[in-house]
C-alpha cells in the first residue's frame, strides 16, 4: 500500500543525503512538492503516480544542492570581503584619530609642521594603497567609475593636507582643519569602497 | 501547422532571472505560482525543472534583487513569498533593455532574409 507521507519523508531524506542541510530551502522545496502532488491529484492521478511525477519534475537532488552550494560560496566570499574592509576601515580611522591626538599633544616639543608631515605620510600612503586595491578591480563596471573617482578624490584629502603643510605658512590654520580633513575624508573613502561590494556590483561581476 | 519546439535549456536558464523579476514586478509571489505562471504564459514551452527554481530565487535574494517573507496562504499552508526590491527593478530594466536589443537585431536580420 502506497503511503504518501512516508514517500515524502523518504524524498526529504534523499534531499538531506545529497547535502541540502539548511532547513529553509528544504522546507520550501517540500511545500512546493506537496503543492505539485495536490495539483496532479486534482487532475485525476492517484497518490502514487502524483508523487512519482512531482518528484521527477523536481529534478536531481545533487544538481539542486550544487546550485545552493554555489550561492553559499558567493555569499561567504562577499561577507568575508565586507568584514575585512570594515575592519580595515575601522583600524585606519582609529589610527588616524590617534595620530591627530599625538600630533596635538607633542606639537609644542617637535613643531606642528614636522609632525603633520609625518602624520600625513603614514596615514595617507596605506589609505591610498587600500583604495587602489579595492577600487581598481571594479572600475570597468557600469556606474562604477564615478565611485572609484570619488573614492580616490576622498583619499587625496591626505595629499591635500600634505601639500598644505609643506606650502602654506599658516600652521595654526593647518592644525585646526588639516587633521579633520583627513579624519573625515578617508573613512568616507573606505565606506565608499565598501559600498562597491554591494549586491549590484557583485551582480555585474558575474 | 508549425509548432514551436521546446526551448533549449541554455535559453531557459538565461531567461529565468528576467522572467522572475518581471513576474514579481506584478506583485509578490511564491515558487510554485511562479513556475505555473511561466508554464501557462509560454504554453508549456518554457519548462523549468521545479527544484532548480529555488537556487535561482535564493541567489537573487542574496544579490539583493528580491526579498522574501513567510506567510500563510488562504488555505492555511505556509508559503515563502518573494517580493521585488529596488535593485531588482533596476536589474529588470537592464534585462528588458538587453533582451529587446537582441530581439530587434534578430527581427531585423529575419526581415532582411525575406526582402
Amino acid at each position: 500500500m502506497f503511503d504518501l507521507e512516508q514517500s515524502i519523508a523518504d524524498w526529504r531524506t534523499q534531499m538531506l543525503a545529497s547535502g541540502i542541510e539548511s532547513p529553509v530551502p528544504l522546507e520550501e522545496l517540500e511545500i512546493h512538492l506537496r503543492e505539485e502532488i495536490e495539483w496532479q491529484m486534482k487532475s485525476g492521478l492517484n497518490e502514487q503516480r502524483a508523487f512519482e511525477i512531482s518528484a521527477q519534475r523536481f529534478g536531481q537532488s545533487k544538481n539542486i544542492e550544487l546550485e545552493f552550494k554555489k550561492i553559499e560560496r558567493t555569499f561567504m566570499k562577499k561577507t568575508l570581503m565586507c568584514t575585512i574592509i570594515r575592519f580595515l576601515g575601522l583600524l585606519f580611522s582609529v589610527w588616524a584619530i590617534w595620530g591627530v591626538f599625538i600630533a596635538f599633544v607633542t606639537s609644542a616639543q617637535y613643531g606642528p609642521k614636522a609632525l603633520l608631515l609625518h602624520y600625513c605620510l603614514t596615514v595617507t600612503v596605506p589609505y591610498t594603497l587600500l583604495a587602489i586595491l579595492l577600487a581598481l578591480p571594479y572600475s570597468k563596471l557600469k556606474g562604477g567609475l564615478w565611485k572609484v573617482l570619488f573614492t580616490l578624490l576622498c583619499l587625496s584629502g591626505g595629499y591635500v593636507c600634505l601639500y598644505l603643510v609643506t606650502h602654506l605658512p599658516s600652521e595654526e590654520w593647518l592644525m585646526i582643519y588639516g587633521p579633520w580633513l583627513l579624519i573625515l575624508s578617508q573613512p568616507i573613502a573606505i565606506w565608499i569602497s565598501r559600498r562597491k561590494m554591494s549586491n549590484q556590483t557583485l551582480e555585474q561581476m558575474k | 501547422m508549425y509548432r514551436v519546439p521546446m526551448i533549449r535549456k541554455e535559453l531557459v536558464a538565461a531567461s529565468a532571472e528576467p522572467l522572475i523579476l518581471s513576474l514579481l514586478a506584478k506583485g509578490e509571489s511564491y515558487g510554485y505560482a511562479i513556475i505555473q505562471e511561466v508554464k501557462v504564459r509560454s504554453d508549456g514551452k518554457l519548462n523549468w525543472t521545479d527544484g532548480m527554481l529555488y537556487p535561482v530565487l535564493h541567489r537573487m535574494e542574496h544579490r539583493g534583487l528580491i526579498k522574501s517573507r513567510w506567510a500563510e496562504s488562504e488555505t492555511g499552508r505556509k508559503r515563502k513569498y518573494y517580493l521585488l526590491k529596488k535593485d531588482g527593478k533596476a536589474a529588470m530594466a537592464r534585462h528588458h533593455e538587453q533582451w529587446s536589443l537582441v530581439h530587434s537585431v534578430l527581427s531585423g536580420l529575419r526581415k532582411e532574409q525575406y526582402v
